[in-house]
């Protein structure tokens, strides 16, 4: 059954991928990495007003070592890449990018030699929110696409790939 | 000036902190209960103060800039010729249109005799300013009440035509179509504001003499043009 | 036999803590937005009630690293050493009074020893370790700075903490927690019930202050979040050694809580009604438990309650606080109570 499980679609290997999806899904804790304008309006979606605690983004944590979602809210410049990389390096898999604002997008209204055209220049991004800055309620809505798209992960399968069993 | 700062003195119940805490917590106490009271009742918005995004959604002014939509007139034909006014006056330069002939069958579907063969915007680029709006002499391109904009790839984020006419199409079912702008009334002010500009015209000359004749020294002469003046100014004064 | 007692008490009383940390994380984060006009977790299940165990599925599930340049014994040995103290201290508290099942007389409680709170506060003094080995083993200068704020903070109230205790001591007569639980029954002055808080206002004052500062709880939240610009001692850690750090703390709650309780609060023992005079044997047990959990509730959410209400002590404002207000007083409360005792015995 352990073959059946890793090979195919066996019912443990499914349920159990639902848990774990479930688990991560409920429970994204955001790295805020805001950089201009789009913070503030990330801040007022942590804040009380639209509250982001009620989908488990309870505990921003600045550290990327403890962090799921790396929020980019803002415009990154040309002096700010390596240390936005290594930032991004060091947060722990499974991770995903929100990339929050035109700047972060594709370089928005700045087209200069100094900010980057769109962060996805240099890490991999899973959800785009244009707006200038995005409304709050336009952040909870790129959450919960990233929350749908947890859900049709399949972590064990990768796993199992990666370390070589199954067919 | 620079403003003294005067350091307040502390009470002796604000030193010892110990009673100035425990206000504190009857503060909180009151909220905590106030809020789970709140969170008890019926319906999504619950807490006052907290909108639940996905079922609670708030009240968006009617002024809002969105994403953008290409609007209809009342026959349901697209108002825009494609002349590309909007692409000119974006500081992002995100929209791009290109520009057609209106075939000969189509007549019906717009309403000038060219119309946009392509019109897309970056919504990755777009800084949501209204300049488009402002610039477009059709009045087609209005910015919408949609904020929804999240999309997984880059490409998905492109507003095409299609797109662009289904936010229409969406915000008129919701009835969130903006009002078009009321144009301002010139014609009530116009005529009293061109007399006295012409009465302040004659008063200078004059007045202007009655100086000149000061500086030549002549002190009775100077008196007189004085009073001349005066007394235009006063005639002026009278009409406006 | 005994010993299969022993082992299911310490089963028990292990799950019990896992339980009630688990459930504070959820108490902590719907308390917090309730305080704050918002609401806390609600997607996860009814209220949120699922939410610690998306949380625990999680860090599991997360990648385990380590970084390449930390030590990698006192890496791994940090969150180990900051979690078990924690539950080893919960080896003398009584968590009711005692139980008959088929005849035999169970103590709830899993080791009745006649030194009680000072293998407390010396199992804490273990936990020091735990944050400055881990801030250490990191190789990371806000981690090492976090570390060495936490101990100098955690050293430094322990002796206002030990202090306050050692003026309980003078009262109850005894180190064991088991007598001094017992001793809180009846009245005291004729109105007030026999709890130690009355015979010890301040020495109830200043172990609260201490025990805030032992569990590196606002307002001594220093080393952990002073730099929450970059989370101190647990900066590089992710998965589940991140997760032992934070459940350790609120399990340190929870033993905390248990131990004001006991001293202070008279443990089980209902304020004017004696259980035992109208409860059978087991049920007595039963409700005994009961109510001890109760008082220890009530303290954890008082951790809560007060997170959101002060603002964070600066560190030179802890350590005056801890040295110069905070010793004084306790010194000052020992002669007192000594003074007390002096004259009425």
């Amino acid at each position: 059954m352990a073959f059946q499980a890793y090979g195919g679609e066996g019912w443990l290997l499914t349920k159990l991928e639902q848990l774990i999806n479930w688990g991560r899904k409920r429970s994204p804790w955001p790295l805020p990495y805001g950089t201009a304008c789009c913070g503030i309006e990330m801040m007022a979606a942590l804040a009380s007003g639209y509250d982001l605690a009620r989908f488990g983004a309870e505990r921003p944590s600045f550290s990327p070592r403890q962090a799921d979602v790396l929020i980019q809210a803002g415009t990154i410049t040309k002096k700010m890449v390596p240390i936005f990389k290594r930032i991004y390096d060091q947060m722990a898999e499974p991770k995903w990018v929100i990339s929050m604002g035109a700047c972060a997008c594709s370089g928005g209204v700045f087209r200069t030699y100094s900010t980057l055209q769109g962060i996805d220049l240099v890490v991999p991004v899973d959800v785009y929110v244009p707006g200038c800055p995005p409304r709050p309620e336009g952040l909870i809505y790129a959450l919960i696409k990233i929350m749908e798209k947890i859900e049709k992960d399949h972590p064990l399968r990768k796993k199992a790939a990666e370390i070589g069993i199954g067919g | 000036m620079a403003k003294p700062v005067v350091k307040k003195k502390y009470t002796l119940t604000e030193r010892v902190y110990l009673i100035e805490i425990i206000k504190g917590l009857g503060l909180t106490f009151k909220h905590f209960v106030f809020n789970v009271k709140a969170s008890f009742r019926p319906g999504p918005h619950t807490v006052p103060t907290c909108w639940q995004y996905p079922e609670d959604r708030r009240e968006i002014a009617p002024i809002f800039r969105g994403a953008h939509m290409l609007m209809l007139d009342d026959q349901g034909r697209i108002k825009c010729v494609g002349c590309g006014m909007c692409a000119k006056a974006c500081p992002a330069q995100c929209i791009t249109v290109k520009r057609g002939k209106v075939a000969e069958g189509e007549e019906s579907k717009y309403v000038g005799k060219t119309y946009p063969e392509e019109f897309v915007v970056d919504l990755t680029r777009c800084i949501f300013c209204g300049f488009c709006e402002e610039a477009c002499p059709k009045g087609a391109i209005v910015l919408g009440p949609e904020y929804e904009l999240a999309q997984y790839t880059r490409e998905e984020c492109q507003l095409t035509k299609e797109g662009l006419l289904a936010n229409y199409y969406k915000a008129k079912e919701e009835g969130k179509l903006k009002p078009p702008k009321k144009p301002v009334p010139v014609a009530a002010s116009a005529e009293p504001v061109a007399k006295k500009a012409a009465a302040a015209k004659k008063a200078a000359p004059k007045k202007v003499e009655a100086q000149g004749a000061e500086a030549k020294g002549d002190a009775k002469e100077a008196k007189a043009k004085e009073a001349e003046a005066k007394k235009a100014e006063k005639e002026q004064k009278s009409e406006g | 036999m005994n010993w299969v007692i022993a082992i299911i008490k310490v089963v028990f009383i292990w799950t019990w803590c896992l339980l009630w940390a688990t459930v504070m994380t959820w108490a902590e984060r719907r308390g917090s937005a309730m305080i704050q006009d918002r609401l806390g977790p609600n997607r996860a299940g009814p209220f949120g009630l699922f939410q610690p165990i998306a949380d625990g599925i999680k860090l599991f599930t997360k990648e385990e690293f380590r970084p390449k340049t930390a030590r990698k014994i006192l890496f791994n040995l940090g969150p180990i050493l900051f979690a078990i103290p924690a539950f080893s201290a919960y080896a003398v508290i009584p968590f009711g009074d005692k139980i008959v099942i088929g005849g035999k007389e169970i103590l709830l409680q899993v080791a009745d020893v006649n030194i009680g709170f000072l293998y407390v506060l010396a199992i804490g003094a273990l936990a020091v370790y735990g944050i400055v080995v881990g801030g250490w083993g990191s190789n990371n200068k806000y981690s090492i700075l976090g570390g060495l704020r936490s101990t100098a903070q955690l050293i430094s109230y322990e002796v206002p903490w030990g202090l306050a205790l050692l003026a309980a001591v003078f009262v109850y007569g005894t180190f064991d927690l088991r007598q001094i639980a017992l001793e809180q029954t009846g009245t005291f002055l004729g109105f007030l019930p026999n709890w130690g808080v009355f015979k010890q206002p301040l020495g109830f004052l200043i172990f609260t202050v201490a025990a805030y500062a032992e569990a590196n709880r606002v307002p001594f939240d220093l080393p952990e979040a002073e730099s929450e610009i970059v989370a101190g001692y647990h900066t590089e850690y992710g998965g589940m050694r991140l997760g032992l750090y934070l459940f350790g703390e609120y399990v340190n709650l929870y033993t905390l809580s248990a131990l004001c309780v006991t001293l202070y609060f008279g443990a089980w023992n209902l304020p004017y009604i004696d259980m035992s005079k109208f409860l059978g044997p087991i049920s007595y047990g039963i409700a005994s438990f009961v109510v001890f959990w109760l008082k220890v509730m009530v303290f954890l959410l008082s951790f809560i309650w007060v997170r959101w209400t002060v603002p964070r002590f600066r560190y030179d404002q802890v350590m005056r606080l801890g040295w110069k207000t905070l010793i004084p007083l306790a010194l000052f409360n020992l002669l007192i109570t000594a003074l007390f005792i002096q004259l009425t015995v």
